[in-house]
């Protein structure tokens, strides 16, 4: 379980990291457009951030508890 | 380590493709979709961190691929046929989710719908060489306010983001969805298995 969620997480802290880079870019551009791009931007890094969180304080109903803390070793 | 197991229905003859591709051979078409999501993806991520992080011209980030092929990037038809095909992938694959996984899953269809909406209106505007709003070139409507590139991002964003969450539920299934499922998507311990 872990595994997919630290593979998913991969690619979500790139969007992160994307979406953080990119609003210090749009700064730089003509007003209009930089309304626009911050705004994407920042729900851009709010999902990725929510998404992280829904998969990391999410509790599978696959097998016990016990097995479960198991597989997540493993 | 995780494994997969479930029970697998029966591959009987009397099965429509539709009832397959939803049960023994769903695990195999989501491994297979989800590696085109990545790696279009990817090239999503990679063009951005040309632009904002390399400070690239706009006109030559084209991702990965797109540097050694760049009418994959200009191609109008390839972008709507690429949203196309995420979109019937995404209404073929649904009857194999159950429960939150199908939640997810189908927000992340409606999210896919209207985007494949503003790849048509890109792609007529190519078709008939006629831009609408008087615009130099083809324009989407969200496109009147936001650039392009943080557009796309934006809209593959609010699509990976819910399909991401529907394939975890599905492969790690809440308390009392993992019955409903006809699918082996599901992992399983090996201690639950023995």
């Amino acid at each position: 379980m872990n595994f997919i969620r630290s593979l998913i997480s991969v690619f979500l802290i790139a969007l992160l990291f994307v979406s953080i880079a990119g609003w210090f870019w749009a700064g730089d551009q003509p007003s209009a457009k930089m309304v626009g791009s911050r705004v994407v931007l920042t729900l851009c890094g709010v999902s990725s951030l929510g998404c992280l969180w829904l998969l990391w304080s999410a509790k599978s109903g696959v097998g016990s508890p016990d097995q479960l803390n198991r597989a997540d070793l493993a | 380590m995780s494994a997969a197991t479930c029970a697998i229905p029966d591959q009987s003859s009397q099965m429509s493709w539709m009832e397959k591709i939803n049960g023994p051979y769903h695990k195999q078409a989501l491994w297979i979709y989800t590696a085109i999501v990545l790696a279009h993806w990817s090239e999503h991520l990679a063009q951005a961190i040309q632009i904002y992080v390399l400070g690239w011209p706009i006109p030559e980030s084209r991702g990965v691929v797109g540097l050694w092929f760049p009418w994959m990037v200009t191609s109008e038809a390839l972008h709507y046929g690429y949203a196309l095909v995420m979109l019937i992938a995404f209404w073929i694959l649904r009857k194999g989710f159950v429960g939150q996984s199908y939640t997810w899953w189908m927000i992340a269809f409606w999210i896919q719908f209207w985007h494949h909406i503003e790849h048509a209106l890109l792609q007529g505007q190519a078709i008939f060489q006629h831009n609408l709003f008087g615009s130099p070139v083809p324009v989407s409507i969200l496109q009147l306010v936001i650039p392009r590139v943080e557009l796309h991002l934006f809209y593959n964003t609010v699509v990976f983001v819910p399909m991401v969450l529907a394939m975890f539920y599905h492969m790690f299934p809440l308390p009392g969805e993992e019955a409903h499922q006809g699918c082996s998507c599901a992992w399983q311990t090996r201690a639950t298995r023995a």
